[in-house]
């Protein structure tokens, strides 16, 4: 999904005397390299022994920046920048997918938005991902440069783990 | 008990046999040398001595492995003989262990725990009793939902009589291997002891559907334990044409096994792969997909690749949605210049336009082969006279996988990630593996582009990727060369070498024109984990930006006009063609335009993220940008040179805020630029409720006021001030329906509003503009996946 425009670029009727802004946006169009409303290529899950691993395959080259919860979470978001190579442009792009359940890992859903104030910095790829129920995970960026792993344990209720006796 | 164990036996001597028949009896190695454990606890992270479990017996050991390149700590209840043991077992300790799942435990781990005489100290192993273990019988599928009884606590080892050891294993669990078995302690090549759950009286009633099947069960277990194929075959079709019921799915697998002991080979993989139709997943799954294996395979085939081949499997899945989108703005302005205020008001719909996003990925893997398809496409119809509506067809490729030979192709529409190609291409990369941590890749195109172009470029590369090295090591080598218009337009190596470390990842990228002689891109990116709560990230990078090729010249056909002697006039067609510019200057005149007419662009971030607890994140960082003057065109550089600004960003981020499900982002951030000063304010909040339902509301505010410039404009002196602000509220509300189909509603508005005075101080006259912009827009649509 493509949307018109970004916050911090605004298109030009919108202000009166926008250049200074122009000239931050502009940086960010001419270098950045944008982000396709495509970035978000593939969803990879698959189990071993109990865990489970999502990769999410990007199409631009991204850079792990943060994410919360750190753990534990139903909802989990991400903030990568993206590092790409592609011709620029000035759209921020919004786009969802959503994945099946497999055995051990519940069902999720991705939703990704590159809109300039979603992150503060250049060329913010933002993910919210929502599980179907909580899940405890770890995340940790691809080995090829273009993904993200989350490994998912299968999750107790924390209030419902065992204490020694 | 008696029953079960022969019809166990019978099954082992089957499956052996069918095996031995293809593979030679010796040669083979038993796929199925393996144990099941319960998994009570897992953890990313050492299970401390409080977590483990202490009321129960003494067949809980601790364990570790390395699991999709990460160490996943285990605490396991153990061992049984087969998955249908293991599944009830595990019934019985969800309350307990609500995590605990039936794990297939690798002959090693198996082998450490009960019979490798570990050290004391040894990882793994505390707590453990190594035991000599052998699974009990049945091996039949679910069948101990009525011939197994299970125990009502937690399973207390009991010893059997000692059991004959077949040659080859047929189910799950079966010892067969000789190094396992040499490894028990107390057992001999032929004969070991095993571990069984006490028996334990059936827990509940079962209804009249389940106990006809149940009957029939039994009565093909006789047939079948006797030899009588034939009468098996009649009653297990008996119990598949009762309505679904938990025999089911083990019949499905029995008749499959009835055929083939019959010797009808065809009959059986038409049950297996119904079989498999039916219940895809699973530890039967598994079970049939050998079965169907060692049906299939020549026998070279099983003995070289019998781990890698695979049954037919085919799968088209995706997704379809359709948002429309409708804006409308209205900009209101006022303007005093020597005079009356001067006000203006215009109002326009600017957006209203239907996207239709089709999100399609097929696969089919076919023995070594893995096929697949990818079409992403969006379709934007508008509906407004003044704008055009527009396709965008961002992937369409075929990809092939050779799981043997390790070779790729991809064939088509695609997106370049590495090895130096700028985004989309239309073409072919091929890669192959030809040592196992070295692959050499190919790739050949037509860059993609988004808009109408008048040149033509086209390019070739090779990269070579390497590694894991020492474990965190990777990256790869390329040569890429590109031309437009048939000449060079692109030529350059890189490297790109990755790091990656439980704790962080680091990323140096390097990317040299050889064509210019200059440095495209130098960039290194890292990110590391100081403690358990704390990450750090760092960006260092230095780019031309654009990446520097001769149609960057393109940018600036002012300065190339000019050139010719006399200047020349293009048509807008003509000034966008290298053709038409190289019929008027030269390769090199052009490529030194490019150079001119590309600035650099330096990014330098260091920032923080810090978790106070399990709901609360807060973080900050600090960038400096800047970008440079272009050379050839004061005009560009005025507008777009920024020099150096920097932003400051502090971030909260927590959930339960507001409901135990909610997730809320508020930040801050200021912008100190060469000649302006902004602060920016950005709220989200997403909330869940109910099992359906999401809403997410958001709210950006962003102010800026420039430096008062002081200019000279003819005799005069003029004082101008400009500030601005912008607020954006926005509220989204998604609907789930069923598993497939979302429905989601969005609206914003967007308020801007800007205020500019020119004071001439020479004449004592002023000029006032203020602008106030507001734009609102909803959306409406919905998604299908399927």
């Amino acid at each position: 999904m493509i949307l018109r425009h970004t916050p911090l670029c605004p298109p030009a009727w919108a202000t009166h005397r926008w250049w200074p802004r122009l000239a931050f946006c502009a940086a960010s169009l001419l270098t950045l390299h944008v982000v396709h409303a495509d970035v978000l290529e593939d969803m990879e899950t698959r189990t071993d022994q109990g865990v489970g691993e999502i990769r999410l395959v990007f199409s631009v080259p991204v850079r792990y920046l943060n994410h919360f919860p750190a753990e534990r979470g139903e909802l989990l978001k991400v903030y990568l920048q993206t590092v790409g190579m592609e011709v620029p442009t000035s759209e921020a792009v919004r786009g969802h997918k959503r994945s099946p359940a497999m055995p051990l890992v519940p069902a999720f859903a991705v939703t990704y938005t590159t809109a300039q104030n979603c992150y503060s910095t250049r060329e913010p790829l933002c993910l919210d991902i929502q599980f179907s129920r909580p899940v405890h995970y770890r995340l940790r960026p691809g080995e090829d440069g273009h993904s993200l792993l989350i490994h998912i344990l299968p999750e107790s209720d924390k209030t419902k783990l065992p204490t020694t006796p | 008990m008696r029953k079960t164990f022969l019809l166990w036996l019978m099954l082992t001597l089957s499956w052996s046999g069918s095996m031995a028949a293809q593979t030679g009896a010796a040669s083979t190695k038993d796929p199925d040398d393996s144990r099941y454990a319960i998994t009570l606890l897992s953890s990313f992270d050492p299970i401390p001595d409080t977590m483990f479990p202490r009321n129960i017996p003494d067949h809980v050991y601790r364990t570790e492995a390395s699991i999709f390149g990460r160490t996943i700590y285990f605490v396991r209840l153990g061992f049984y003989a087969t998955a249908g043991e293991a599944e009830v077992a595990k019934d019985r300790m969800l309350a307990r262990y609500p995590a605990a799942l039936v794990t297939r435990v690798a002959p090693d781990e198996y082998l450490k725990i009960t019979g490798g005489k570990p050290k004391a100290t040894e990882t793994g192993v505390a707590k453990v009793t190594p035991k000599p273990v052998l699974p009990s019988p049945p091996a039949t599928p679910r069948a101990s939902t009525t011939s197994i009884s299970l125990p009502a606590t937690p399973p207390v080892p009991v010893v059997t009589p000692a059991v004959p050891l077949p040659p080859v294993a047929a189910a799950p669990g079966v010892p067969t291997s000789k190094p396992e078995a040499a490894a028990a302690p107390t057992a001999s090549t032929t004969t070991q002891t095993a571990v069984v759950p006490v028996p334990a009286p059936a827990a509940k009633p079962v209804s009249a559907l389940e106990q006809e099947a149940g009957t029939f069960m039994e009565q093909a277990r006789d047939a079948l334990m006797h030899n009588d194929n034939v009468a098996a075959l009649q009653i297990l079709d008996k119990l598949l044409r009762l309505p679904p019921n938990s025999y089911s799915q083990d019949a499905q697998e029995l008749i499959g096994l009835a055929h083939e002991r019959q010797g009808q080979k065809t009959s059986a993989l038409r049950e297996y792969t119904l079989y498999l139709r039916l219940y895809p997943e699973g530890l039967g799954a598994d079970r049939v997909r050998q079965r169907i294996v060692a049906l299939e395979s020549p026998p070279a085939r099983v003995e070289l690749k019998k781990e890698r081949a695979e049954t037919n499997v085919a799968s088209v899945r995706g997704s379809l949605s359709q948002n429309y989108y409708y804006g409308q703005s209205q900009v209101d302005s006022t303007t005093t210049v020597l005079g009356p205020a001067v006000t203006s008001s215009l109002t326009s719909n600017d957006q209203s336009a239907l996207y239709t996003n089709l999100d399609l990925h097929g696969h089919y893997s076919s023995g070594n082969w893995d096929n697949r398809f990818v079409i992403r496409d969006t379709y934007t119809a508008s509906f407004l006279s003044n704008v055009d509506s527009t396709n965008r067809l961002y992937s369409a490729y075929y990809e092939m996988n050779n799981k043997v030979d390790e070779f790729s192709g991809r064939f088509g529409r695609q997106s370049g990630t590495s090895g130096g190609i700028l985004g989309q291409f239309e073409g072919f990369a091929l890669g192959y593996n030809f040592l196992p941590k070295w692959r050499i890749n190919v790739v050949a195109g037509k860059p993609v582009e988004l808009y109408t172009v008048h040149y033509s470029k086209l390019f070739w590369g090779a990269s070579l990727d390497f590694g894991l090295f020492a474990e965190h090591w990777n990256g790869n080598v390329y040569y890429i060369q590109q031309t437009v218009d048939g000449i060079a337009d692109r030529q350059a190596i890189g490297a790109e070498v990755r790091y990656f470390d439980p704790r962080g990842s680091a990323l140096l990228y390097v990317d040299y024109d050889t064509l210019f002689s200059s440095l495209n891109i130098a960039t290194f990116q890292a990110t590391w984990l100081s403690s358990p709560t704390t990450t750090w990230n760092t960006l260092l990078d230095h780019r031309l930006a654009p990446t520097l090729m001769t149609s960057n010249a393109l940018f600036n056909t002012s300065t190339l006009s000019t050139i010719p002697i006399p200047p020349v006039t293009p048509t807008p067609g003509q000034a966008g063609s290298i053709s038409y510019w190289l019929q008027n200057v030269t390769e090199a005149q052009l490529r030194q335009v490019a150079v001119d007419s590309t600035p650099t662009f330096d990014t330098y971030v260091l920032g923080v993220s810090h978790n106070i607890n399990s709901t609360w994140q807060i973080g900050g960082d600090v960038k400096r940008y800047n970008l440079s003057a272009i050379p050839s065109s004061p005009t560009l550089t005025t507008n777009l040179k920024t020099g150096a600004t920097y932003m400051y960003t502090v971030q909260a981020i927590t959930n339960g805020l507001i409901r135990s499900r909610d997730l809320s982002v508020l930040s801050l951030s200021y912008l100190d630029g060469a000649t302006y000063q902004g602060e920016t304010l950005a709220f989200t909040h997403r909330m869940l409720f109910q099992d359906h339902w999401t809403l997410d509301l958001a709210l950006s505010y962003y102010l800026q006021q420039d430096d008062t410039q002081s200019n000279i404009i003819g005799f005069d002196t003029h004082i101008v001030q400009f500030s601005s602000n912008r607020i954006a509220p926005l509220i989204r509300l998604g609907y789930l329906r069923g598993k497939n189909m979302s429905i989601e509603a969005e609206l914003g508005i967007e308020q801007n509003r800007a205020h500019s005075v020119d004071a001439n101080i020479t004449t004592g006259t002023s000029a006032t503009s203020d602008t106030n912009t507001a734009r609102h827009y909803f959306m409406l649509g919905y998604r299908w996946n399927f």
